[in-house]
């Protein structure tokens, strides 16, 4: 039998504000159904194919070496204000993060570039003869903040945490994979008590025009999950982190963890199986772990990209083909008020799938009129509040076919 | 840190793409695999290399419910292109963002992104060989691969999946990773940098369950133990031999590049009453090290070896160590 795990304690640093806002402070206007997206003013965005994306503009976070844990220590603050985590730390103690390379700047990368091609053409022989020099002691400092692994491991040192550090890198699906990795290690005995989640900070030019090359990113500027008018997804930035044990928390909202289930595509790099076959793997095994055949509530990966909403939608049809109570589950999506956090895009839809089950159902902002490619009972306009809901479910989806699904329940 | 695994994990088979015979991208150019290679980092090519070979040994029928586990080092993408982009981005005053966006666009394969994310080194294995089960990609510099396996023994305990792949691929040859390791480090001359990939296929032995896998028997090698301790503030340094669960009887192999880490495990080695170690002399490939000194202690093991540790160290300062047993021992 293994050891059951709780959702102690919850943080996040968004963009809803524009200089950030803590999950807390996110919450009012998540539930009004207000968005974050903006036109990105902290660098030039002509002749990009996006030129909107829901950013943070904290001073102390674009200061930073490594906006990636930035990010994330602004998210711990939020736990740190509730629980006293040095009490925690030890070898018992693990830290799961949902991270991919941060970035060094383009005239770091530019003086790389041209160490790289002395001649016209890249020299492998002269780039690691003369890159050292060439780059400066700056790109040196750049480079230390583009490993992924460099923000678990930051986190890690702050906590005192000296049980397991997995830094997940699974593009969209890593911070819900962290989660799961969490869960895996709690159920071991790994370590007894975790901080997981995930960070996204990819609103950056090479990011903006990484996916808008592919035709990824919203061409009207808008997230719009489910509705019949998304033209793909915007970018987001953000981190949220959770505080799991294996002791149940004192008090009246008690939430475990009660299945999570994992799934590889094996179809196709950027398309999703137009059936939606390994989300709906995902989702059966978490359902299958928890011993539930249904949920209350389901916050969707929703990207509004046209692919990956219809195949959502569709799997979510067959896993939830007979609800036990009509008009469940509830569905929505977060990325229409927060834009795709990437790495950081499951943890936030975590936070969502908690937030259920204390009540508060937020919508998708964005969605006015539901896709007939789309189907599903959809929060829509302002969020609901009140409601007493027992399971949530939180799906995450990546490019290249990786599925999470994490299945949460009221105790 | 450290996790038993009471229930039994069994190494089927094993692949890889050996750092000391370069494998060319020409042995893929034909069947579905040549369309992939334009869009494959250098680490993803080995990755797909090592666990076909895995596969192949394992004959596993059906990979819908096998699990994938890999660690990944920054995946190098092509310089070439990078280069291109950033020239194209530079007008008379140097370079702007906004020529970037302009410009720079023009000449960018929008198939390069694919070169650039980590979880791709392990998304081409699992599209192009089937591979749909529970997963994970973790990041690595060296020790850090052995959380790697660590989740993929937790998912074959708890009953997640019946198989698994698990392994690394890592370039330390690719010119940005190179010029990193010799910013922070130094050349290091018993470590030449390398590149390779190693898979191991796994399967969990449920007594429970119908008929073994093909070939099982006391002469398979199962997983005993997997210890590790990655380097760095607030970490210890090297663990004792008692913290890598290594047994008195135990044949060990060490990793050899790190040499004041192979010193001093050597001499807490020195009183046991099994008194083979051997040293392996490997190129550093990050985070595909490990893998790939467990792929070559298990196959030169003598068949009168009944216990093997497997001691591997990285330029963080980690080390870890996993105990592999004859039989269900």
């Amino acid at each position: 039998m293994s050891r059951r795990v709780f959702v102690r304690a919850v943080g996040a640093w968004t963009p809803m504000r524009p200089q950030g806002a803590s999950w807390r402070e996110s919450l009012p206007l998540l539930l009004a159904g207000e968005t974050a997206v903006r036109e990105v003013t902290h660098f030039d965005t002509a002749g990009f194919p996006s030129r909107v994306a829901a950013w943070i503009g904290d001073d102390a976070v674009a200061a930073a070496c490594d906006r990636r844990a930035a990010l994330t220590t602004r998210a711990l603050e939020e736990i740190e204000a509730e629980v006293e985590l040095a009490a925690l730390a030890g070898p018992k103690l693990g830290v799961f993060l949902g991270a991919e390379s941060g970035r060094a700047s383009p005239a770091a990368i530019l003086r790389l570039a041209h160490a790289a091609a002395p001649a016209g053409t890249f020299d492998h022989a002269a780039f690691v003869a003369h890159a050292a020099a060439a780059a400066g002691a700056a790109a040196a400092v750049a480079a230390r903040s583009v490993s992924p692994a460099a923000v678990a491991s930051a986190l890690a040192a702050r906590l005192g945490a000296l049980g397991p550090v997995h830094t997940v890198s699974l593009a969209c699906a890593s911070g819900a994979s962290a989660i799961v990795s969490a869960v895996r290690q709690l159920r071991a005995g790994a370590c007894d008590a975790a901080i997981a989640g995930g960070v996204g900070a990819d609103v950056d030019p090479f990011m903006l025009v990484g996916f808008g090359k592919l035709g990824a990113l919203s061409g009207s500027g808008l997230s719009r999950p489910f509705d019949r008018a998304r033209d793909g997804f915007v970018v987001g930035e953000g981190a949220a982190l959770v505080l799991l044990t294996t002791e149940p928390p004192d008090g009246d909202e008690v939430f475990e963890i009660s299945g999570v289930g994992a799934s590889l595509d094996g179809f196709h790099l950027t398309a999703p199986h137009p059936q939606g076959d390994g989300a709906e793997r995902a989702m059966r095994a978490a359902l299958r772990e928890s011993g539930r055949s249904q949920v209350d509530y389901v916050q969707a990966h929703g990207t509004s990209t046209a692919l990956n909403d219809a195949a959502e939608c569709a799997a979510l049809a067959r896993v939830f083909e007979q609800p036990v109570q009509p008009g469940r589950p509830l569905v929505s999506s977060i990325k229409g008020a927060v834009g795709h956090w990437i790495a950081g895009a499951g943890a936030i839809g975590f936070l969502c799938a908690v937030e259920a089950l204390r009540g508060n159902v937020l919508p998708t902002a964005g969605l006015t009129h539901p896709d007939d490619t789309c189907p599903g009972q959809h929060v829509m306009g302002a969020g609901r509040t009140g409601l007493a809901l027992q399971s949530a479910l939180c799906n995450a989806f990546a490019f290249g076919g990786a599925n999470a699904s994490l299945l949460v329940e009221r105790r | 840190m450290s996790t038993a695994t009471p229930r039994a994990v069994e190494v089927v088979a094993l692949g890889c793409a050996d750092p000391r015979a370069p494998i060319g991208d020409d042995v893929m150019r034909s069947g579905p695999e040549r369309m992939a290679l334009r869009l494959m980092s250098r680490s993803a090519v080995l990755a797909y290399h090592a666990a076909r070979e895995a596969l192949a040994g394992a004959a596993w029928p059906d990979l819908t419910e096998a699990g994938l586990f890999m660690a990944v080092g920054a995946s190098g993408s092509d310089l070439e292109q990078l280069r291109r982009i950033l020239l194209a981005s530079q007008g008379e005053r140097g370079f702007t963002l906004a020529r970037f966006g302009e410009q720079g666009l023009r000449v960018c394969n929008p198939l390069f992104a694919f070169q650039l994310m980590n979880n791709f080194t392990m998304a081409h294995t699992a599209i192009l060989t089937g591979t749909r089960g529970p997963n994970a990609v973790l990041f690595s510099r060296g020790v850090g691969t052995l959380a790697a396996l660590d989740e993929a023994l937790a998912a074959l305990r708890h009953g997640d999946c019946a198989r698994a792949l698990v392994g690394a691929a890592d370039s330390a040859v690719h010119p940005v990773t190179a010029l990193e390791h010799t910013r922070w480090h130094g050349e290091l001359a018993d470590a030449p940098a390398g590149e390779g990939a190693a898979v191991l296929a796994l399967a969990a032995v449920d007594p429970r369950a119908g008929a073994p896998e093909p070939g099982a028997g006391p002469s398979r090698w199962h997983i005993a133990s997997v210890e590790w301790s990655e380097g760095g503030a607030p970490r210890p340094g090297a663990p004792s031999r008692a913290a890598l669960g290594i047994a008195d009887d135990d044949a060990v192999v060490l990793h050899g590049w790190r040499a004041d880490v192979a010193a001093e495990l050597a001499t807490a080695l020195a009183g046991r009453a099994a008194p083979a170690v051997s040293v392996l002399s490997l190129p550093d490939c990050l985070a595909a090290t490990a893998p790939l000194a467990w792929a070559e202690a298990l196959s030169r093991a003598p068949a009168t070896c009944h216990a093997l540790a497997v001691v591997t160290a990285d330029r963080d300062g980690g080390v870890g160590a996993v105990r592999f047993v004859r039989g269900a021992r």
